[in-house]
């Protein structure tokens, strides 16, 4: 059985992931929406009810990796005193786990 | 029909309020506020804890659960053999010294402050003999080692009275168990079962051997026979349930527990607990696990199972308890989306999480004048900074907030103070600073290090404001920008930051007066915000940062970092408040943000223990 569960959900603020859903699963969230979630009973019902949109890995990974590139074009395109204003932590790759 | 004064020996007590402490266990009660009758009950399962600082499986592990030492492992993908070693307090982990050679599949015996580990693999698959103790610092290499090179062992018993039991030598899985007194091993009558990975653990007068794998590579078959040692003699113990192998085991022959392991490369979470006669099936892990290690915890009541070698290997700890109380690990949970997405801000470090102010800070087109306030539930604007800028530092609460330095571009001594509806500025700073940290109050606040222009890009000196000047303080002994503060004017600490060149783990504690060195962070990094408020110096939660960003947090309790509960997402150049208990952090960067950063937040909840009181319902 894989260790995760890919998908896509808007974080909508307060309850959108409770105390009780980071003891019951494994929970985090990359740009683009994209969330990685403990592959459980629990986990699966989370995204389900969080109106999520289950990916393959792989989906989820090019979702990522789109949005970290635009952040990375952003970014580059900032002039040097904005890069160094911003301590120039230019967005890095993202591998999903 | 009998009564419960018949059983028990005594009547029912009636009481206004419930019991406080343990010694109601088993007792019933009637709650005559509540109107309903009570009773204390012991409660058994796992819980999380902080996980390890470095993800790996197949460790030494061993000690108690609330001072249990970790080391060696490996991980994957890509296989990444380790030597780092890691102790945990009961509440998270912090670094020890390292291994002198990575190692992985080994056995340990003894305590946190006086380890032993024997045997294993290298990098090359080199089964070894090697004996090391650990002095609760550094390791030591011993003269002698044991008689058979073998990984996969079990081991158990103390620094200076040890076992080592079974395994895999590069021929095959054996029988051999070895005996250290300090000084050398002794070979001893073999189990009658050849077996690795088993499940193993106790004092060498009441050492358990359970399950494991008979074949190769944690391979089948699994036996389910059970053998324990009383240090003279071998004998026949009850069979396990579920036959496995690599798991993690604590406790000895009269009260043992295993969990987790592996069959046929399946990761299990089960858990079975022996009571003297028989195993039997109790509550289960909530993540399966491989390698954790046996040896953490001397009873099945009280056991701590850390990391799992898989793919990805992970840091997942595990707490098993019995008990009258119920622990809830820390946690965070999704806050309320701010207004403006923001990094690089000014806070309010003394506020809690139901008051929470943001301002200032770099945004898409620039500094930001604007603020907002967040009452845990959302956030509300606030009436703009007269002067918009970015990388200020902050202090003070949602009714007496200071904002001071920053970059609008022109680095700044500019200080604002709120009352609570409007921004007035008031007395500047001696030096111009920004990247740098605050804490304390309005009217006992202080401005620390950070960037103070081309001559000083990383700075020692600080600042005391009183509610109407400012006043030089105590010079830092680490030159840092981009550093968080949390404390009061008199006591308190600063965190990590960026050095030249890089980032720095160092933390020092201010006094009011003068700065001290104090244990640094288990992972350094610039760019993190501190949970803890007031009291801060003694009790908070160090969150996120750069290179990353980030998830990780970190506890201090006044005299270590331990490794604390990730949040949802990587973060850095964010805000933070509230306490060690209940704490807010957010905004800032996240991975792969927007260069200007994002409007999650995320609210802290520590652990608490809480008795297992239940109401007793006719249903």
């Amino acid at each position: 059985m894989a260790l995760f569960i890919y998908g896509t959900a808007t974080n909508t603020g307060k309850g959108f992931f409770t105390a009780e859903d980071r003891r019951a699963f494994f929970l985090r969230g990359y740009p683009a929406n994209v969330w990685v979630v403990g592959n459980n009973e629990k986990g699966a019902m989370w995204l389900a009810e969080k109106n999520g949109v289950e990916k393959t890995k792989s989906e989820a990974q090019a979702l990522v990796t789109a949005e970290v590139t635009a952040a990375q074009a952003a970014w580059d395109a900032l002039s040097d005193e904005e890069k160094a204003e911003l301590d120039n932590m230019r967005p890095t790759d993202i591998t999903l786990p | 029909m009998s009564t419960y004064k018949n059983i028990i020996g005594k009547d029912v007590n009636f009481l206004t309020t419930d019991p406080t402490t343990d010694a109601a266990e088993g007792q019933i009660w009637y709650n005559s506020t509540s109107s309903v009758f009570k009773d204390l009950i012991l409660n058994s399962g796992w819980s999380s804890g902080a996980p390890l600082i470095t993800a790996r499986g197949f460790v030494a592990h061993t000690g108690t659960q609330t001072a249990s030492l970790l080391c060696g492992g490996l991980s994957s993908p890509p296989a990444s053999y380790k030597t780092a070693t890691e102790e945990y307090n009961g509440s998270g982990w912090s670094t020890g010294g390292n291994l002198a050679t990575a190692i992985y599949a080994l056995a340990s015996a003894g305590t946190q402050t006086a380890g032993l580990v024997f045997g294993g693999a290298n990098s090359s698959d080199a089964k070894q003999s090697t004996t090391a103790t650990y002095n609760g610092t550094a390791w030591s290499t011993t003269p002698n080692s044991m008689n058979t090179a073998r990984d996969q062992l079990s081991g158990g018993g103390t620094q200076t009275a040890a076992l080592a039991v079974g395994g895999r030598t590069s021929a095959a899985v054996v029988t051999n168990m070895e005996e250290w007194n300090g000084t050398s091993w002794t070979n001893l009558t073999a189990m009658t079962q050849a077996r690795g990975y088993a499940n193993a653990n106790g004092p060498e007068t009441a050492f358990f051997i359970a399950s494991g794998a008979t074949g190769d590579n944690s391979g089948t078959p699994y036996t389910n026979l059970t053998e324990n040692y009383d240090g003279s003699s071998l004998s026949s113990g009850s069979n396990v349930n579920t036959a496995r192998a690599a798991g993690g085991a604590a406790g000895d022959s009269a009260n043992a527990i295993f969990y987790g392991g592996d069959i046929n490369n399946s990761l299990q979470v089960k858990t079975e607990k022996y009571d003297g006669t028989s195993w039997s099936e109790v509550a289960d892990m909530a993540s399966s696990k491989r390698g954790s290690g046996s040896g953490a915890g001397t009873s099945n009541n009280a056991a701590l199972s850390a990391g799992n070698y898989g793919a990805p290997s992970t840091a997942n700890t595990e707490e098993w308890n019995v008990s009258t109380n119920v622990i809830t690990g820390a946690a965070f949970s999704s806050g309320g989306n701010a207004n403006t997405a923001r990094r690089q801000l000014g806070y309010t470090g003394a506020g809690t999480q139901n008051a929470f102010m943001v301002y200032g800070g770099f945004a898409p087109g620039g500094m930001l004048n604007a603020s907002e306030e967040y009452n845990g539930a959302s956030w509300t604007a606030t009436p703009n900074l007269n002067t918009a800028r970015g990388q200020d530092a902050g202090f003070g609460t949602t009714t007496a907030a200071v904002c001071c330095g920053g970059a609008t571009p022109t680095i700044g001594k500019y200080t604002e103070e709120y009352n609570g509806s409007s921004w007035t500025t008031v007395n500047s700073m001696s030096t111009t600073r920004y990247e740098f940290g605050g804490s304390g109050i309005l009217t006992a606040g202080l401005a620390l290090q950070g960037d103070q222009g081309p001559s000083t890009p990383f700075g020692v000196t600080c600042e005391e404001y009183d509610g109407t000047n400012w006043s030089s303080g105590g010079s830092a002994n680490t030159a840092r920008r981009a550093n968080s503060g949390v404390g009061t004017q008199t006591a308190t600490i600063t965190a990590g930051g960026q050095i030249s060149p890089g980032v720095t783990a160092n933390v020092e504690s201010y006094d009011g007066s003068s700065w001290s060195e104090v244990n640094n962070l288990n992972t350094a990094r610039s760019g993190n915000a501190i949970m803890g408020g007031p009291a801060g110096a003694t009790t908070s939660v160090i969150t996120g940062g750069s290179p990353g960003p980030v998830a990780i947090t970190e506890q201090w309790n006044g005299t270590n970092m331990v490794t604390g509960v990730n949040m949802a997402n990587d973060r850095s150049v964010h805000g933070a408040g509230g306490t060690s208990i209940s704490g807010i952090v957010g905004l800032g960067q996240t991975g792969g943000s927007p260069p200007y950063g994002d409007v999650f937040t995320e609210e802290y909840t520590g652990e608490t223990s809480a008795l297992n009181i239940k109401t007793i319902t006719t249903s």
